[in-house]
């Protein structure tokens, strides 16, 4: 791990506890008092500070002890109650409590393969200090900007680097700008796309969180590269913490002179707002996010024109997310080369990537491009927490799809996702093992996207429920033959003539199953059974007599009363009764209880 | 414009440039679907049906917001986008409840529209309810009697107190046309010299002939029976069809025919070979099945054995018959009990109905098997005859068994099985076998090779009723087996439109049938959507009772009252959706062809709030968020009532924060209602039930305010029904306020005057019109007898048309010789501009307001008065133009000015004078236009410097940069309009506006100008027309001694050169006693200057429409025509001259031109007028500006750079002293 300038130069102690969503969840903010509490108690000299996620959520809450001298270490999962410990024996004695410090193989394991540039500063820097920003090299590529570049030599160094859009669509970023410079109008606007509603991603939120200045620089080398005085940084309610942090940061930048009029003495004026959604995953969808930035529903509307001709306030209007804003500061101060070194032919750099579901470190990861995903899944990941077989991976959130165990040695770049069905999406990966069902995951995230609709285009609004209702009789064991050609024409139909990315990505998840997976819907409809043992209507609980000893746990825990028998004897179901919630065979220690 | 060439499906054409590919296909006349656009509307591609293909591009792209470029590729039929339509028009359907059809009309084999019907008679329209019915079905007069009403059972009103008497209001509707003065008769086309034969007098027979006649082809019917009816005069009794009643309809449907022939029988006297070759093009076979089947058993042949259609048809030939005094009819169907009750009215003294199931399973009507038992008739079931026994040669003895109920066959029912060993007899003296009918196909010859299906009958196309042979149709009981009446009518209706197609050379196709959504089954149907629904028990038809027709053959049914019908019609639940002629999604779901089944699932099943607002009623089931509502209501009004709600399939339209819609900013424009592509949004009609029927449109002009909306008054019978107004208008582009879009359609409600009333010692009493106009005339006449012109006086109404007040005034200077014209409006004229440009009448027009760069709306609040202006101020503003409100209070479209003033009367005119006087001091004016264009300026000049701006900006209430500001605003635009109220700013005011406009050189030419609306609907017309003291038609000075010798000369009369009295002279006159007789005219003329006038002692003649509440009434009042009732022209604000057309007859059946004429002819001055457009034609002779041309058009108010006045300058000047304001606002500075 990299410590940054200011922490080598240190010459104390440093605690740093990891107080991003992920480390307050998990605890951070007792564990954080604790050491305060103690170390003011003893009188220590030690420097304790909070950081964001280094992405070892998996570990939260993480403790950084570093001593003046010699190797820092990472203690995980950390409670109140073992800081004295620690305090006593490592702060005080100088001997690390070794059985909670995480090896220094798993961070290496899980570091080798990745190639951290977003997500420089995570984990690493006080996100509510503007000068541990500066001293990690902050401000320095707005700074190059202002003084020796002019806006299109910023925007041929972006178009240089190959960074395409990290919200999703991969569209090339200098490229974009190129045309928002080239729109004529006084008034244009850079708006950052901080609206991460994929459920299971938070790529977006724990940048927000760890790093926010380097959004508001990214925001201020954008606007420089195309004319825009003002910006807007639409973010979610949900994040709290990362509007927090935000103000922080820009009231910080405000004051230093970053933002505001005449931004580092030079004429270019810059002022930022932050506007919060209230929640709508539609409002992630350009066009609707500027609505909703303008007061209206958040409703997108068909393009052309783009936002480069007519954003907001029909004004022309760059529109990043926050994973590709947060890029750019790295990539003015090293230059576009240093950058395009990683990835793939046409895909540069490095992705972001949420890993969760049933993977064994799950977190925040950065890999260069064109990694494939059995590397992720299992160098990086450690393959699943279950110890059950990988089986698959949805890619790109609800709209994304799902990319099968058997094609692992795919590539992570845009062309080589598209082609599996899926899409690189904003960087949300789930990784399934055998106990998924793929009906029950095409409906899970179909009904996601269905109540997300904003409602506007026919498809959408009601296509998408036709298909959830057919996935639905299917997992309820009432699919009937001519369901999946029924489904697929309407997955097909909602795809092409859907108004904005939200339709026309919503088939996905039932597309992709149903092109790796038909023979499991099969079994649903002609068999009435789910292969997974997921669905609940097409699953039967049993008690095998041989291994029942009669202790009777079963019918204790069974809410409706649908277990009985002789204790010492062998219990059994009665499936009129059971309503399959799989509580029985969760209790069960002998593992008597079996389900087909 | 310049043109982009660019290729349409295959062929190359050309678009206008900046069209859209919707707009670019529809300017070469190809339709893309579409939902949700409206063009006056931005587009929003939602609905995904304009999808279209373009080469090049990625996916398809909907045609209604992309732009046309040059050389671009479109195809927009290709199957893939066919396809996708119908997808999309399946996924909306899937989530659509209601019923475009009401579920009765979908039962009913003749297809009647009975909802629309109901809803007639329901409001009283007794003649339209017949002529609809008649559309579908003839014989409403047996129909109303015999028919099996499959409707009644699929009426939605079972699910809450029972069936509406559907057929009962039927027959009501025949029957009161029979008995009530002259017979409807329908309209027959122009002989088209097609010569048709139609064998059988039936039903079936009947109705084609009736269709077939009225499309002018030449009929014949052949009847092998001694008269005509079939089945409805032979085999349906006297006590339910009266011979009488039946004649009647028969001969309404004979009148229309050619020839008919009775007992000549197919087969024996001619053949179809012989029919072709007398010339029939084309025959109908509607032969009925008359010969009854067989019962199969020992004995059938036995004197004594009858069959039961024989006998029913020997009854009604009259033919005496002995059938003893126990009688057994075998059969359970409605010739069974037809027999049985006729044998008890014949006087047999025991019947007794055999009947092998139970009563369950029988097939004749509940009612009529009720009926039966109650006149004594006995049931006997579970029995079937096996042998009949004679004695002395005549049947005697019936054997029988019992029979048990098995299992159900083919027809549904439980097959009757015997019972072994349970045999047992019956005594009778005659057996009537009534168990069924069938074709007799021996009765005509083969000889035309028509084929026979499998059953026995004529084999046919079933919907287009062709045979085997071309040219030869047929249908009825003779093609589908013995079956009812309606069926039969439906059957010969069909027949009648294919041999009408075959005749056209068409091919021959069934009608298409729309797509019908329909919210279920009975069954299906929530009960609670019908839980507020008030229980009224059904009417019971009025009947004879038992003892009273057990005895004789009197018709049983005495059919409803006007009151019965009414009351029952009220009770139509109105299920249809009101929107189901004109709903788009229909109509493409029809052209579509799609099944509405495909994508199946939840829809939304939400509750209708019925009086959440008094004029529209919202269906949120019915919508399909187009959104085209939001829209029009944001875009164009200003208000945003409505808007969505929730996400994804929840999805709804709301009003703001889910308020009943009435408690929103909503304004009652019905805009989003006229935008509505379905019937989720419809207006709440004003007559008691709610239709929807296919209307009558008649274009005309709105009368409710002066901007002259074009309208469309939607027309059934009397009665409007609904207000729209066509997309593309020039005045308001199919948009309409509040007053335009519901006013008309409660005009029945006003007491109408119908008749002419005159005064008799103080009481009104009725006259004929002779007798009234010629004591109008005469009063009139001995009054200009006696004290000359001057003591008479008239006063017209800006409601009358052009001619109507063009005739008025004629009639003052003409043939009473006064220049006494007052006009009834109040308050007087405002002439501010006439004395500043020789014309009164808006400088500019409405479009200039739209292609403005600067509006300065000047007291008034357009927002609320002339909305139609304000949306356009709207248009103007969101396309660049800057605005500026002058107005004491705050109004809706202030957010949108750049500048707003808060002035009231008083301030204002210290803020022109110092605005005019800033632009003098500080040389700000056009000197080339005021030298070239204007008199008076250095007059007006010193007399303007009075007023410096230094001293008003010390006052307390202005802001003196915002003064500056505007005065700036002003000077530096190209295209600045002011838009003022003339009827509320004062005349000093408007001269002082004129000023502003003439020094600036912002009038007189295209683009800037004064646009000077007004309040009435003719105000502009009236100016015109010379209804004014001062000024003849034309707005020709009475001073202008060559104007009024060209009068003279036309109306052969001469024209009083002096002044007369204007409308406070006239009320002051009148009062004082120096008017002695008045002529009053207009469209509730009272409700405009009181009656107090009438309570002088004076002659007074009243033209008007609403009939005076109270005393003191006026000596004679002439029932006058409204604005619907009128033929000829209104002139708007901005001077175009619209045509005003009729869309009803006026109830007392004159226009007011026509009294107008009547009444100047009994004065003794001749008016003979053949038609309004002869009074035009007299006007554009005598008014320069007025040209046959300028029809639809606007009348000029400066050409060639010269204003209206006789040097062609406009003149600069200070307000008149009296009128203005000056004095007294610097007494407050």
């Amino acid at each position: 791990m990299v410590l940054s300038e200011r922490d080598r130069k240190s010459r104390n102690w440093v605690i740093k506890v990891g107080l991003a969503s992920c480390g307050i969840a998990a605890g951070g903010r007792k564990v954080y008092d604790a050491f305060s509490t103690l170390i003011l108690n003893k009188g220590l000299d030690i420097e304790l500070k909070q950081t964001g996620c280094i992405g070892m959520c998996y570990n939260e809450v993480l403790v950084e002890v570093s001593p003046p001298e010699g190797r820092h270490v990472f203690y995980k999962h950390v409670t109140p109650k073992q800081v004295e410990r620690i305090v006593e024996e490592h702060l005080i004695s100088g001997k690390p409590v070794t059985e909670w410090v995480i090896p220094a193989d798993e961070i290496d394991n899980l570091l080798a393969k990745q190639k951290r540039i977003v997500l420089r500063n995570c984990g690493i820097i006080d996100p509510e200090s503007i000068d541990d920003y500066l001293d990690a090299g902050g401000y320095k590529a707005i700074e190059k900007v202002l003084h020796d570049m002019s806006p299109q030599e910023v925007i041929d160094e972006v178009t240089k680097s190959g960074l395409r859009g990290r919200g999703g669509a991969g569209f090339p970023t200098g490229v974009k700008w190129g045309f928002a410079k080239k729109s004529p109008g006084n008034q244009k606007y850079v708006v950052c796309n901080a609206d991460e509603g994929d459920p299971g991603a938070f790529m977006d939120r724990s940048v927000l969180e760890s790093d926010p200045h380097s959004i508001i620089e990214g925001m201020l080398i954008a606007a420089y590269a195309i004319g825009a005085s003002e910006g807007y940084i639409y973010v979610r309610a949900e994040y709290p913490l990362a509007i927090q942090r935000l103000e922080i940061a820009l009231a910080q930048a405000q004051e230093k002179g970053f933002i505001g009029e005449n931004v580092l003495d030079s004429n270019f004026d810059f002022n930022i707002s932050i506007r919060q959604g209230a929640g709508a995953f539609v409002c992630g969808e350009e066009t609707a996010l500027m609505m909703s930035i303008e007061g209206r529903r958040g409703m997108p509307r068909f393009r052309p024109p783009f936002p480069a001709q007519s954003g907001l306030w029909e004004k022309p209007t760059n529109i990043n997310n926050v994973e590709t804003l947060a890029n750019i500061p790295w990539i003015i101060f090293h230059g576009a080369n240093a950058y395009n070194i990683y990835g793939t032919v046409k895909s540069k750099g490095t992705k972001v990537f949420a890993l969760a579901g049933k993977v064994a470190r799950g977190g925040l990861i950065e890999v260069p491009m064109g990694i494939t995903l059995r590397e992720i899944v299992f160098d990086i990941g450690g393959g699943t927490s279950s110890g059950l077989e990988f089986k698959a991976v949805q890619m790109g959130g609800p709209s994304g799809g799902i990319i099968p165990a058997s094609l692992a040695d795919t590539p992570v770049d845009y062309d080589s996702v598209t082609e599996t069905g899926a899409i690189m999406g904003s960087g949300g990966l789930i990784v399934m093992d055998e106990s998924a069902c793929m009906v029950d995951v095409a409906k899970f995230f179909l009904n996601f996207t269905q109540d997300e609709s904003c409602g506007k285009c026919t498809f959408c609004r009601i296509g998408t429920l036709r298909m959830l209702e057919i996935l639905d009789r299917i997992t309820d064991g009432k699919g009937k033959d001519g369901d999946l050609e029924l489904l697929k024409e309407l997955a097909e139909g909602v795809k092409k003539a859907s108004l904005c990315g939200l339709g026309q990505t919503a088939p996905n998840p039932a597309l992709t199953t149903l092109r790796y997976y038909r023979d499991e819907y099969e079994t649903h409809i002609y068999e009435k059974k789910c292969p997974a043992k997921k669905c609940q209507a097409l699953i039967t609980y049993d008690i095998m007599p041989e291994k029942c000893p009669g202790c009777g746990l079963c019918a204790k825990y069974c809410p409706t009363d649908a277990i009985s028998g002789e204790r010492k004897k062998p219990y059994f179901i009665d499936s009129e009764k059971c309503i399959r919630c799989g509580l029985c065979m969760s209790v069960c220690r002998l593992g008597a209880i079996s389900v087909y | 414009m310049p043109k982009i060439p660019f290729t349409l499906n295959g062929e190359k054409v050309e678009a206008e440039a900046g069209a859209t590919i919707l707009e670019a296909a529809q300017q070469n006349s190809v339709e893309i679907p579409t939902l949700c656009h409206d063009p006056r509307l931005k587009p929003t591609a939602a609905c995904r049906l304009c999808l279209v293909e373009v080469e090049g591009a990625r996916g398809t792209m909907p045609a209604c917001t992309t732009p046309v470029v040059g050389n671009m590729v479109v195809r927009t039929t290709t199957d893939d986008l066919v396809k996708s339509r119908r997808m999309a028009l399946e996924l909306l359907l899937s989530d659509h409840y209601g019923d475009c059809v009401a579920p009765c009309k979908l039962a009913c084999p003749a297809g009647i529209d009975i909802q629309g019907y109901i809803g007639l008679i329901a409001s009283g329209q007794y003649r339209e309810a017949l002529k609809l019915i008649k559309e579908s079905n003839p014989l409403p007069l047996v129909c109303g009697r015999v028919c099996p009403r499959f409707c009644e059972t699929k009426c939605r009103r079972n699910l809450v107190d029972g069936p509406v008497a559907i057929n009962a209001l039927k027959r009501f509707t025949a029957d009161y046309d029979l008995n009530n003065g002259d017979q409807y008769t329908p309209e027959v086309k122009p002989a088209t010299g097609h010569r048709v034969a139609i064998i059988g007098g039936g039903p079936a027979g009947l109705s084609a002939a009736y269709y077939l006649a009225l499309e002018g082809h030449e009929i014949t019917i052949f009847e092998s029976n001694p008269q005509l009816g079939g089945m409805l005069r032979y085999g349906i009794p006297e006590y339910r069809l009266p011979k009488a009643i039946l004649d009647k309809e028969i001969d309404a449907i004979t009148n229309l025919c050619h020839q008919i022939r009775c007992n000549v029988s197919l087969g024996k006297d001619f053949s179809i070979e012989s029919l072709k070759d007398e010339g029939y093009e084309a025959i109908f076979l509607a032969l009925g099945a008359q010969a009854s089947q067989k019962i199969k058993v020992e004995g059938e042949d036995l004197p004594g054995v009858l069959a039961g259609i024989g006998f029913l048809k020997d009854v009604a030939l009259g033919k005496k018959m002995n059938l003893g005094q126990k009688v057994v009819v075998i059969g359970g169907g409605n010739t069974a009990i037809d027999a049985a009750r006729t044998a008890l009215r014949l006087g047999v003294g025991e019947v007794t109905i055999v009947y092998r199931r139970s009563r369950s399973e029988m097939p004749a009507a509940d009612e009529e098997i009720e009926q039966a038992e109650q006149e004594g008739i006995q049931l006997h079931f579970l029995a079937a005859p096996v042998k009949l026994i004679a004695q002395n040669g005549r049947v005697n003895t019936m054997e029988c068994i019992k029979m048990a109920l098995g299992e159900p066959d083919a027809s549904g029912r439980r097959r009757p099985e015997p019972i072994t060993g349970s045999e047992f007899t019956i005594e009778i003296d005659t057996v009537i076998a009534a168990i069924g009918q069938t074709l007799d196909g021996a009765r005509f010859s083969h000889d035309g090779q028509v084929k026979f299906n499998r059953r026995g009958y004529i084999s046919i196309k079933q919907e287009t009723m062709e045979t085997s042979i071309e040219g030869v149709f047929a249908g009825g009981d003779c093609s589908s087996g013995p079956a009812t009446v309606v069926e039969a009518v439906a059957a010969g209706r069909k027949t009648a439109i294919s041999i009408n197609q075959y005749f056209n050379g068409q091919q021959i196709t069934p009608l298409e049938k729309p797509y019908n959504c329909t919210k279920g089954e009975l069954d299906e149907i929530d009960t609670e959507d019908y839980a507020d629904v008030q229980r009224i028990p059904r009417t019971e038809m009025p009947a004879l009772d038992t003892e009273a027709r057990k005895q004789n053959f009197s018709e049983i049914e005495l059919g409803f009252t006007q009151e019965m019908a009414k009351a029952e019609a009220e009770r139509c639940l109105s299920c249809g959706c009101q929107d189901a002629f004109e709903c788009r999604l229909r109509k493409l779901a029809t052209e579509y062809k799609v099944n509405d089944t495909n994508y199946a699932g939840r829809r939304r099943h939400l509750r209708i709030k019925e009086h959440e607002h008094p004029y529209i009623l919202r269906d949120p089931n019915k919508c399909i968020l187009c959104g085209r509502c939001i829209r029009i209501c944001t875009e164009v009004q200003g208000i945003s009532a409505l808007g969505f709600t929730n996400r994804g399939f929840g999805t709804v339209v709301e009003p703001a924060l889910g308020m009943p819609l009435c408690e929103t900013g909503c304004d009652s424009c019905g805009q989003c209602i006229s935008t509505c592509p379905t019937g989720a949004l419809t207006p709440k009609i004003q007559l008691p039930k709610p239709g929807p029927w296919e209307l009558k449109a008649v274009p005309t002009i709105c009368p409710y305010c002066g901007i002259g909306c074009n309208i469309e008054l939607n027309i059934l019978g009397d009665k409007i029904v609904e207000v729209t107004s066509p997309v593309g208008s020039p005045v308001n582009n199919g948009n309409l306020c509040k007053k335009g879009a519901f006013n008309p359609t409660s005009l029945h409600n006003l007491k109408r005057l119908r008749t002419p009333l005159v005064k008799r010692n103080g009481d009104l009493v009725e006259a004929n019109w002779e007798e009234a106009i010629a004591l109008a005339g005469e009063g009139l006449k001995q009054i200009r007898e006696r004290s000359g012109g001057d003591g008479l006086a008239v006063l017209s109404s800006p409601q009358l048309t052009n001619e109507e007040n063009y005739l008025v005034q004629k009639m003052a200077r003409a043939a009473l010789g006064t220049n006494n014209i007052g006009c009834l409006a109040t308050p007087v004229v405002n002439e501010g501009m006439m004395k500043s440009f020789g014309r009164n009448a808006s400088t500019c027009s409405y479009s200039d307001i739209l292609n403005g760069d600067l509006i300065v709306v000047f007291g008034c609040d357009i927002a609320e008065d002339y909305p139609i202006i304000a949306s356009k101020v709207r248009e103007a503003v969101v396309k660049g133009s800057k605005l500026i409100i002058f107005n004491p209070r705050s109004t809706r479209i202030d957010s949108l000015a750049k500048i707003t003033l808060k002035v009231n009367q008083r301030t204002s005119m210290d803020l022109l004078n110092a605005m005019l006087s800033y632009i003098i001091s500080y040389d700000l004016v056009d000197h080339d236009f005021i030298s070239s264009r204007t008199t008076g300026f250095q007059d007006f000049a010193r007399g303007i410097s009075r007023y410096p701006l230094e001293e008003i900006i010390k006052a307390p209430w202005v802001k003196p940069s915002k003064i500056i500001e505007a005065i700036h605003l002003y000077i530096q635009a190209r295209r600045p309009v002011i838009v003022v109220n003339a009827d509320t700013v004062t005349p000093a005011e408007l001269t002082l506006i004129s000023d502003l406009a003439l020094i600036t050189g912002n009038a007189g030419r295209d683009g800037a100008g004064i646009v000077a609306l007004r309040t009435p609907g003719n105000a502009q017309g009236l100016i015109d027309m010379g209804v004014n003291p001062n000024y003849l038609p034309g707005q020709q000075p009475i001073s202008d001694v060559v104007a009024r010798q060209k009068f003279e000369a036309a109306w052969s009369s001469p024209v009083p050169p002096e002044t007369g009295r204007d409308s406070v002279g006239i009320i002051q006159g009148v009062e004082k006693g120096e008017i002695q007789g008045i002529l009053v005219a207009g469209s509730d003329a009272i409700g405009e200057i009181g009656s107090a006038i009438f309570e002088v002692p004076l002659f007074s003649v009243l033209i008007d429409t609403v009939f005076p509440e109270k005393p003191p009434y006026p000596d004679v009042i002439l029932p006058g025509a409204n604005f619907s009732e009128s033929e000829g022209t209104y002139t708007n604000c901005e001077r175009r001259i619209q045509h005003l057309h009729q869309a009803i007859s006026p109830p007392a059946g004159k226009e007011n031109w026509e009294i107008i004429s009547l009444l100047a002819s009994a004065i003794g001055y001749p008016m003979g007028y053949p038609s309004v457009s002869s009074i035009y034609n007299e006007i554009t002779e005598l008014v320069p500006i007025f040209t046959a041309e300028i029809y639809g058009e606007q009348w000029p108010t400066f050409k060639g750079g010269k204003f209206g006045s006789q040097n062609g300058l406009a003149r600069l000047r200070l307000p008149e002293a009296e009128n203005s304001k000056i004095t007294e606002a610097l007494g407050s500075l």
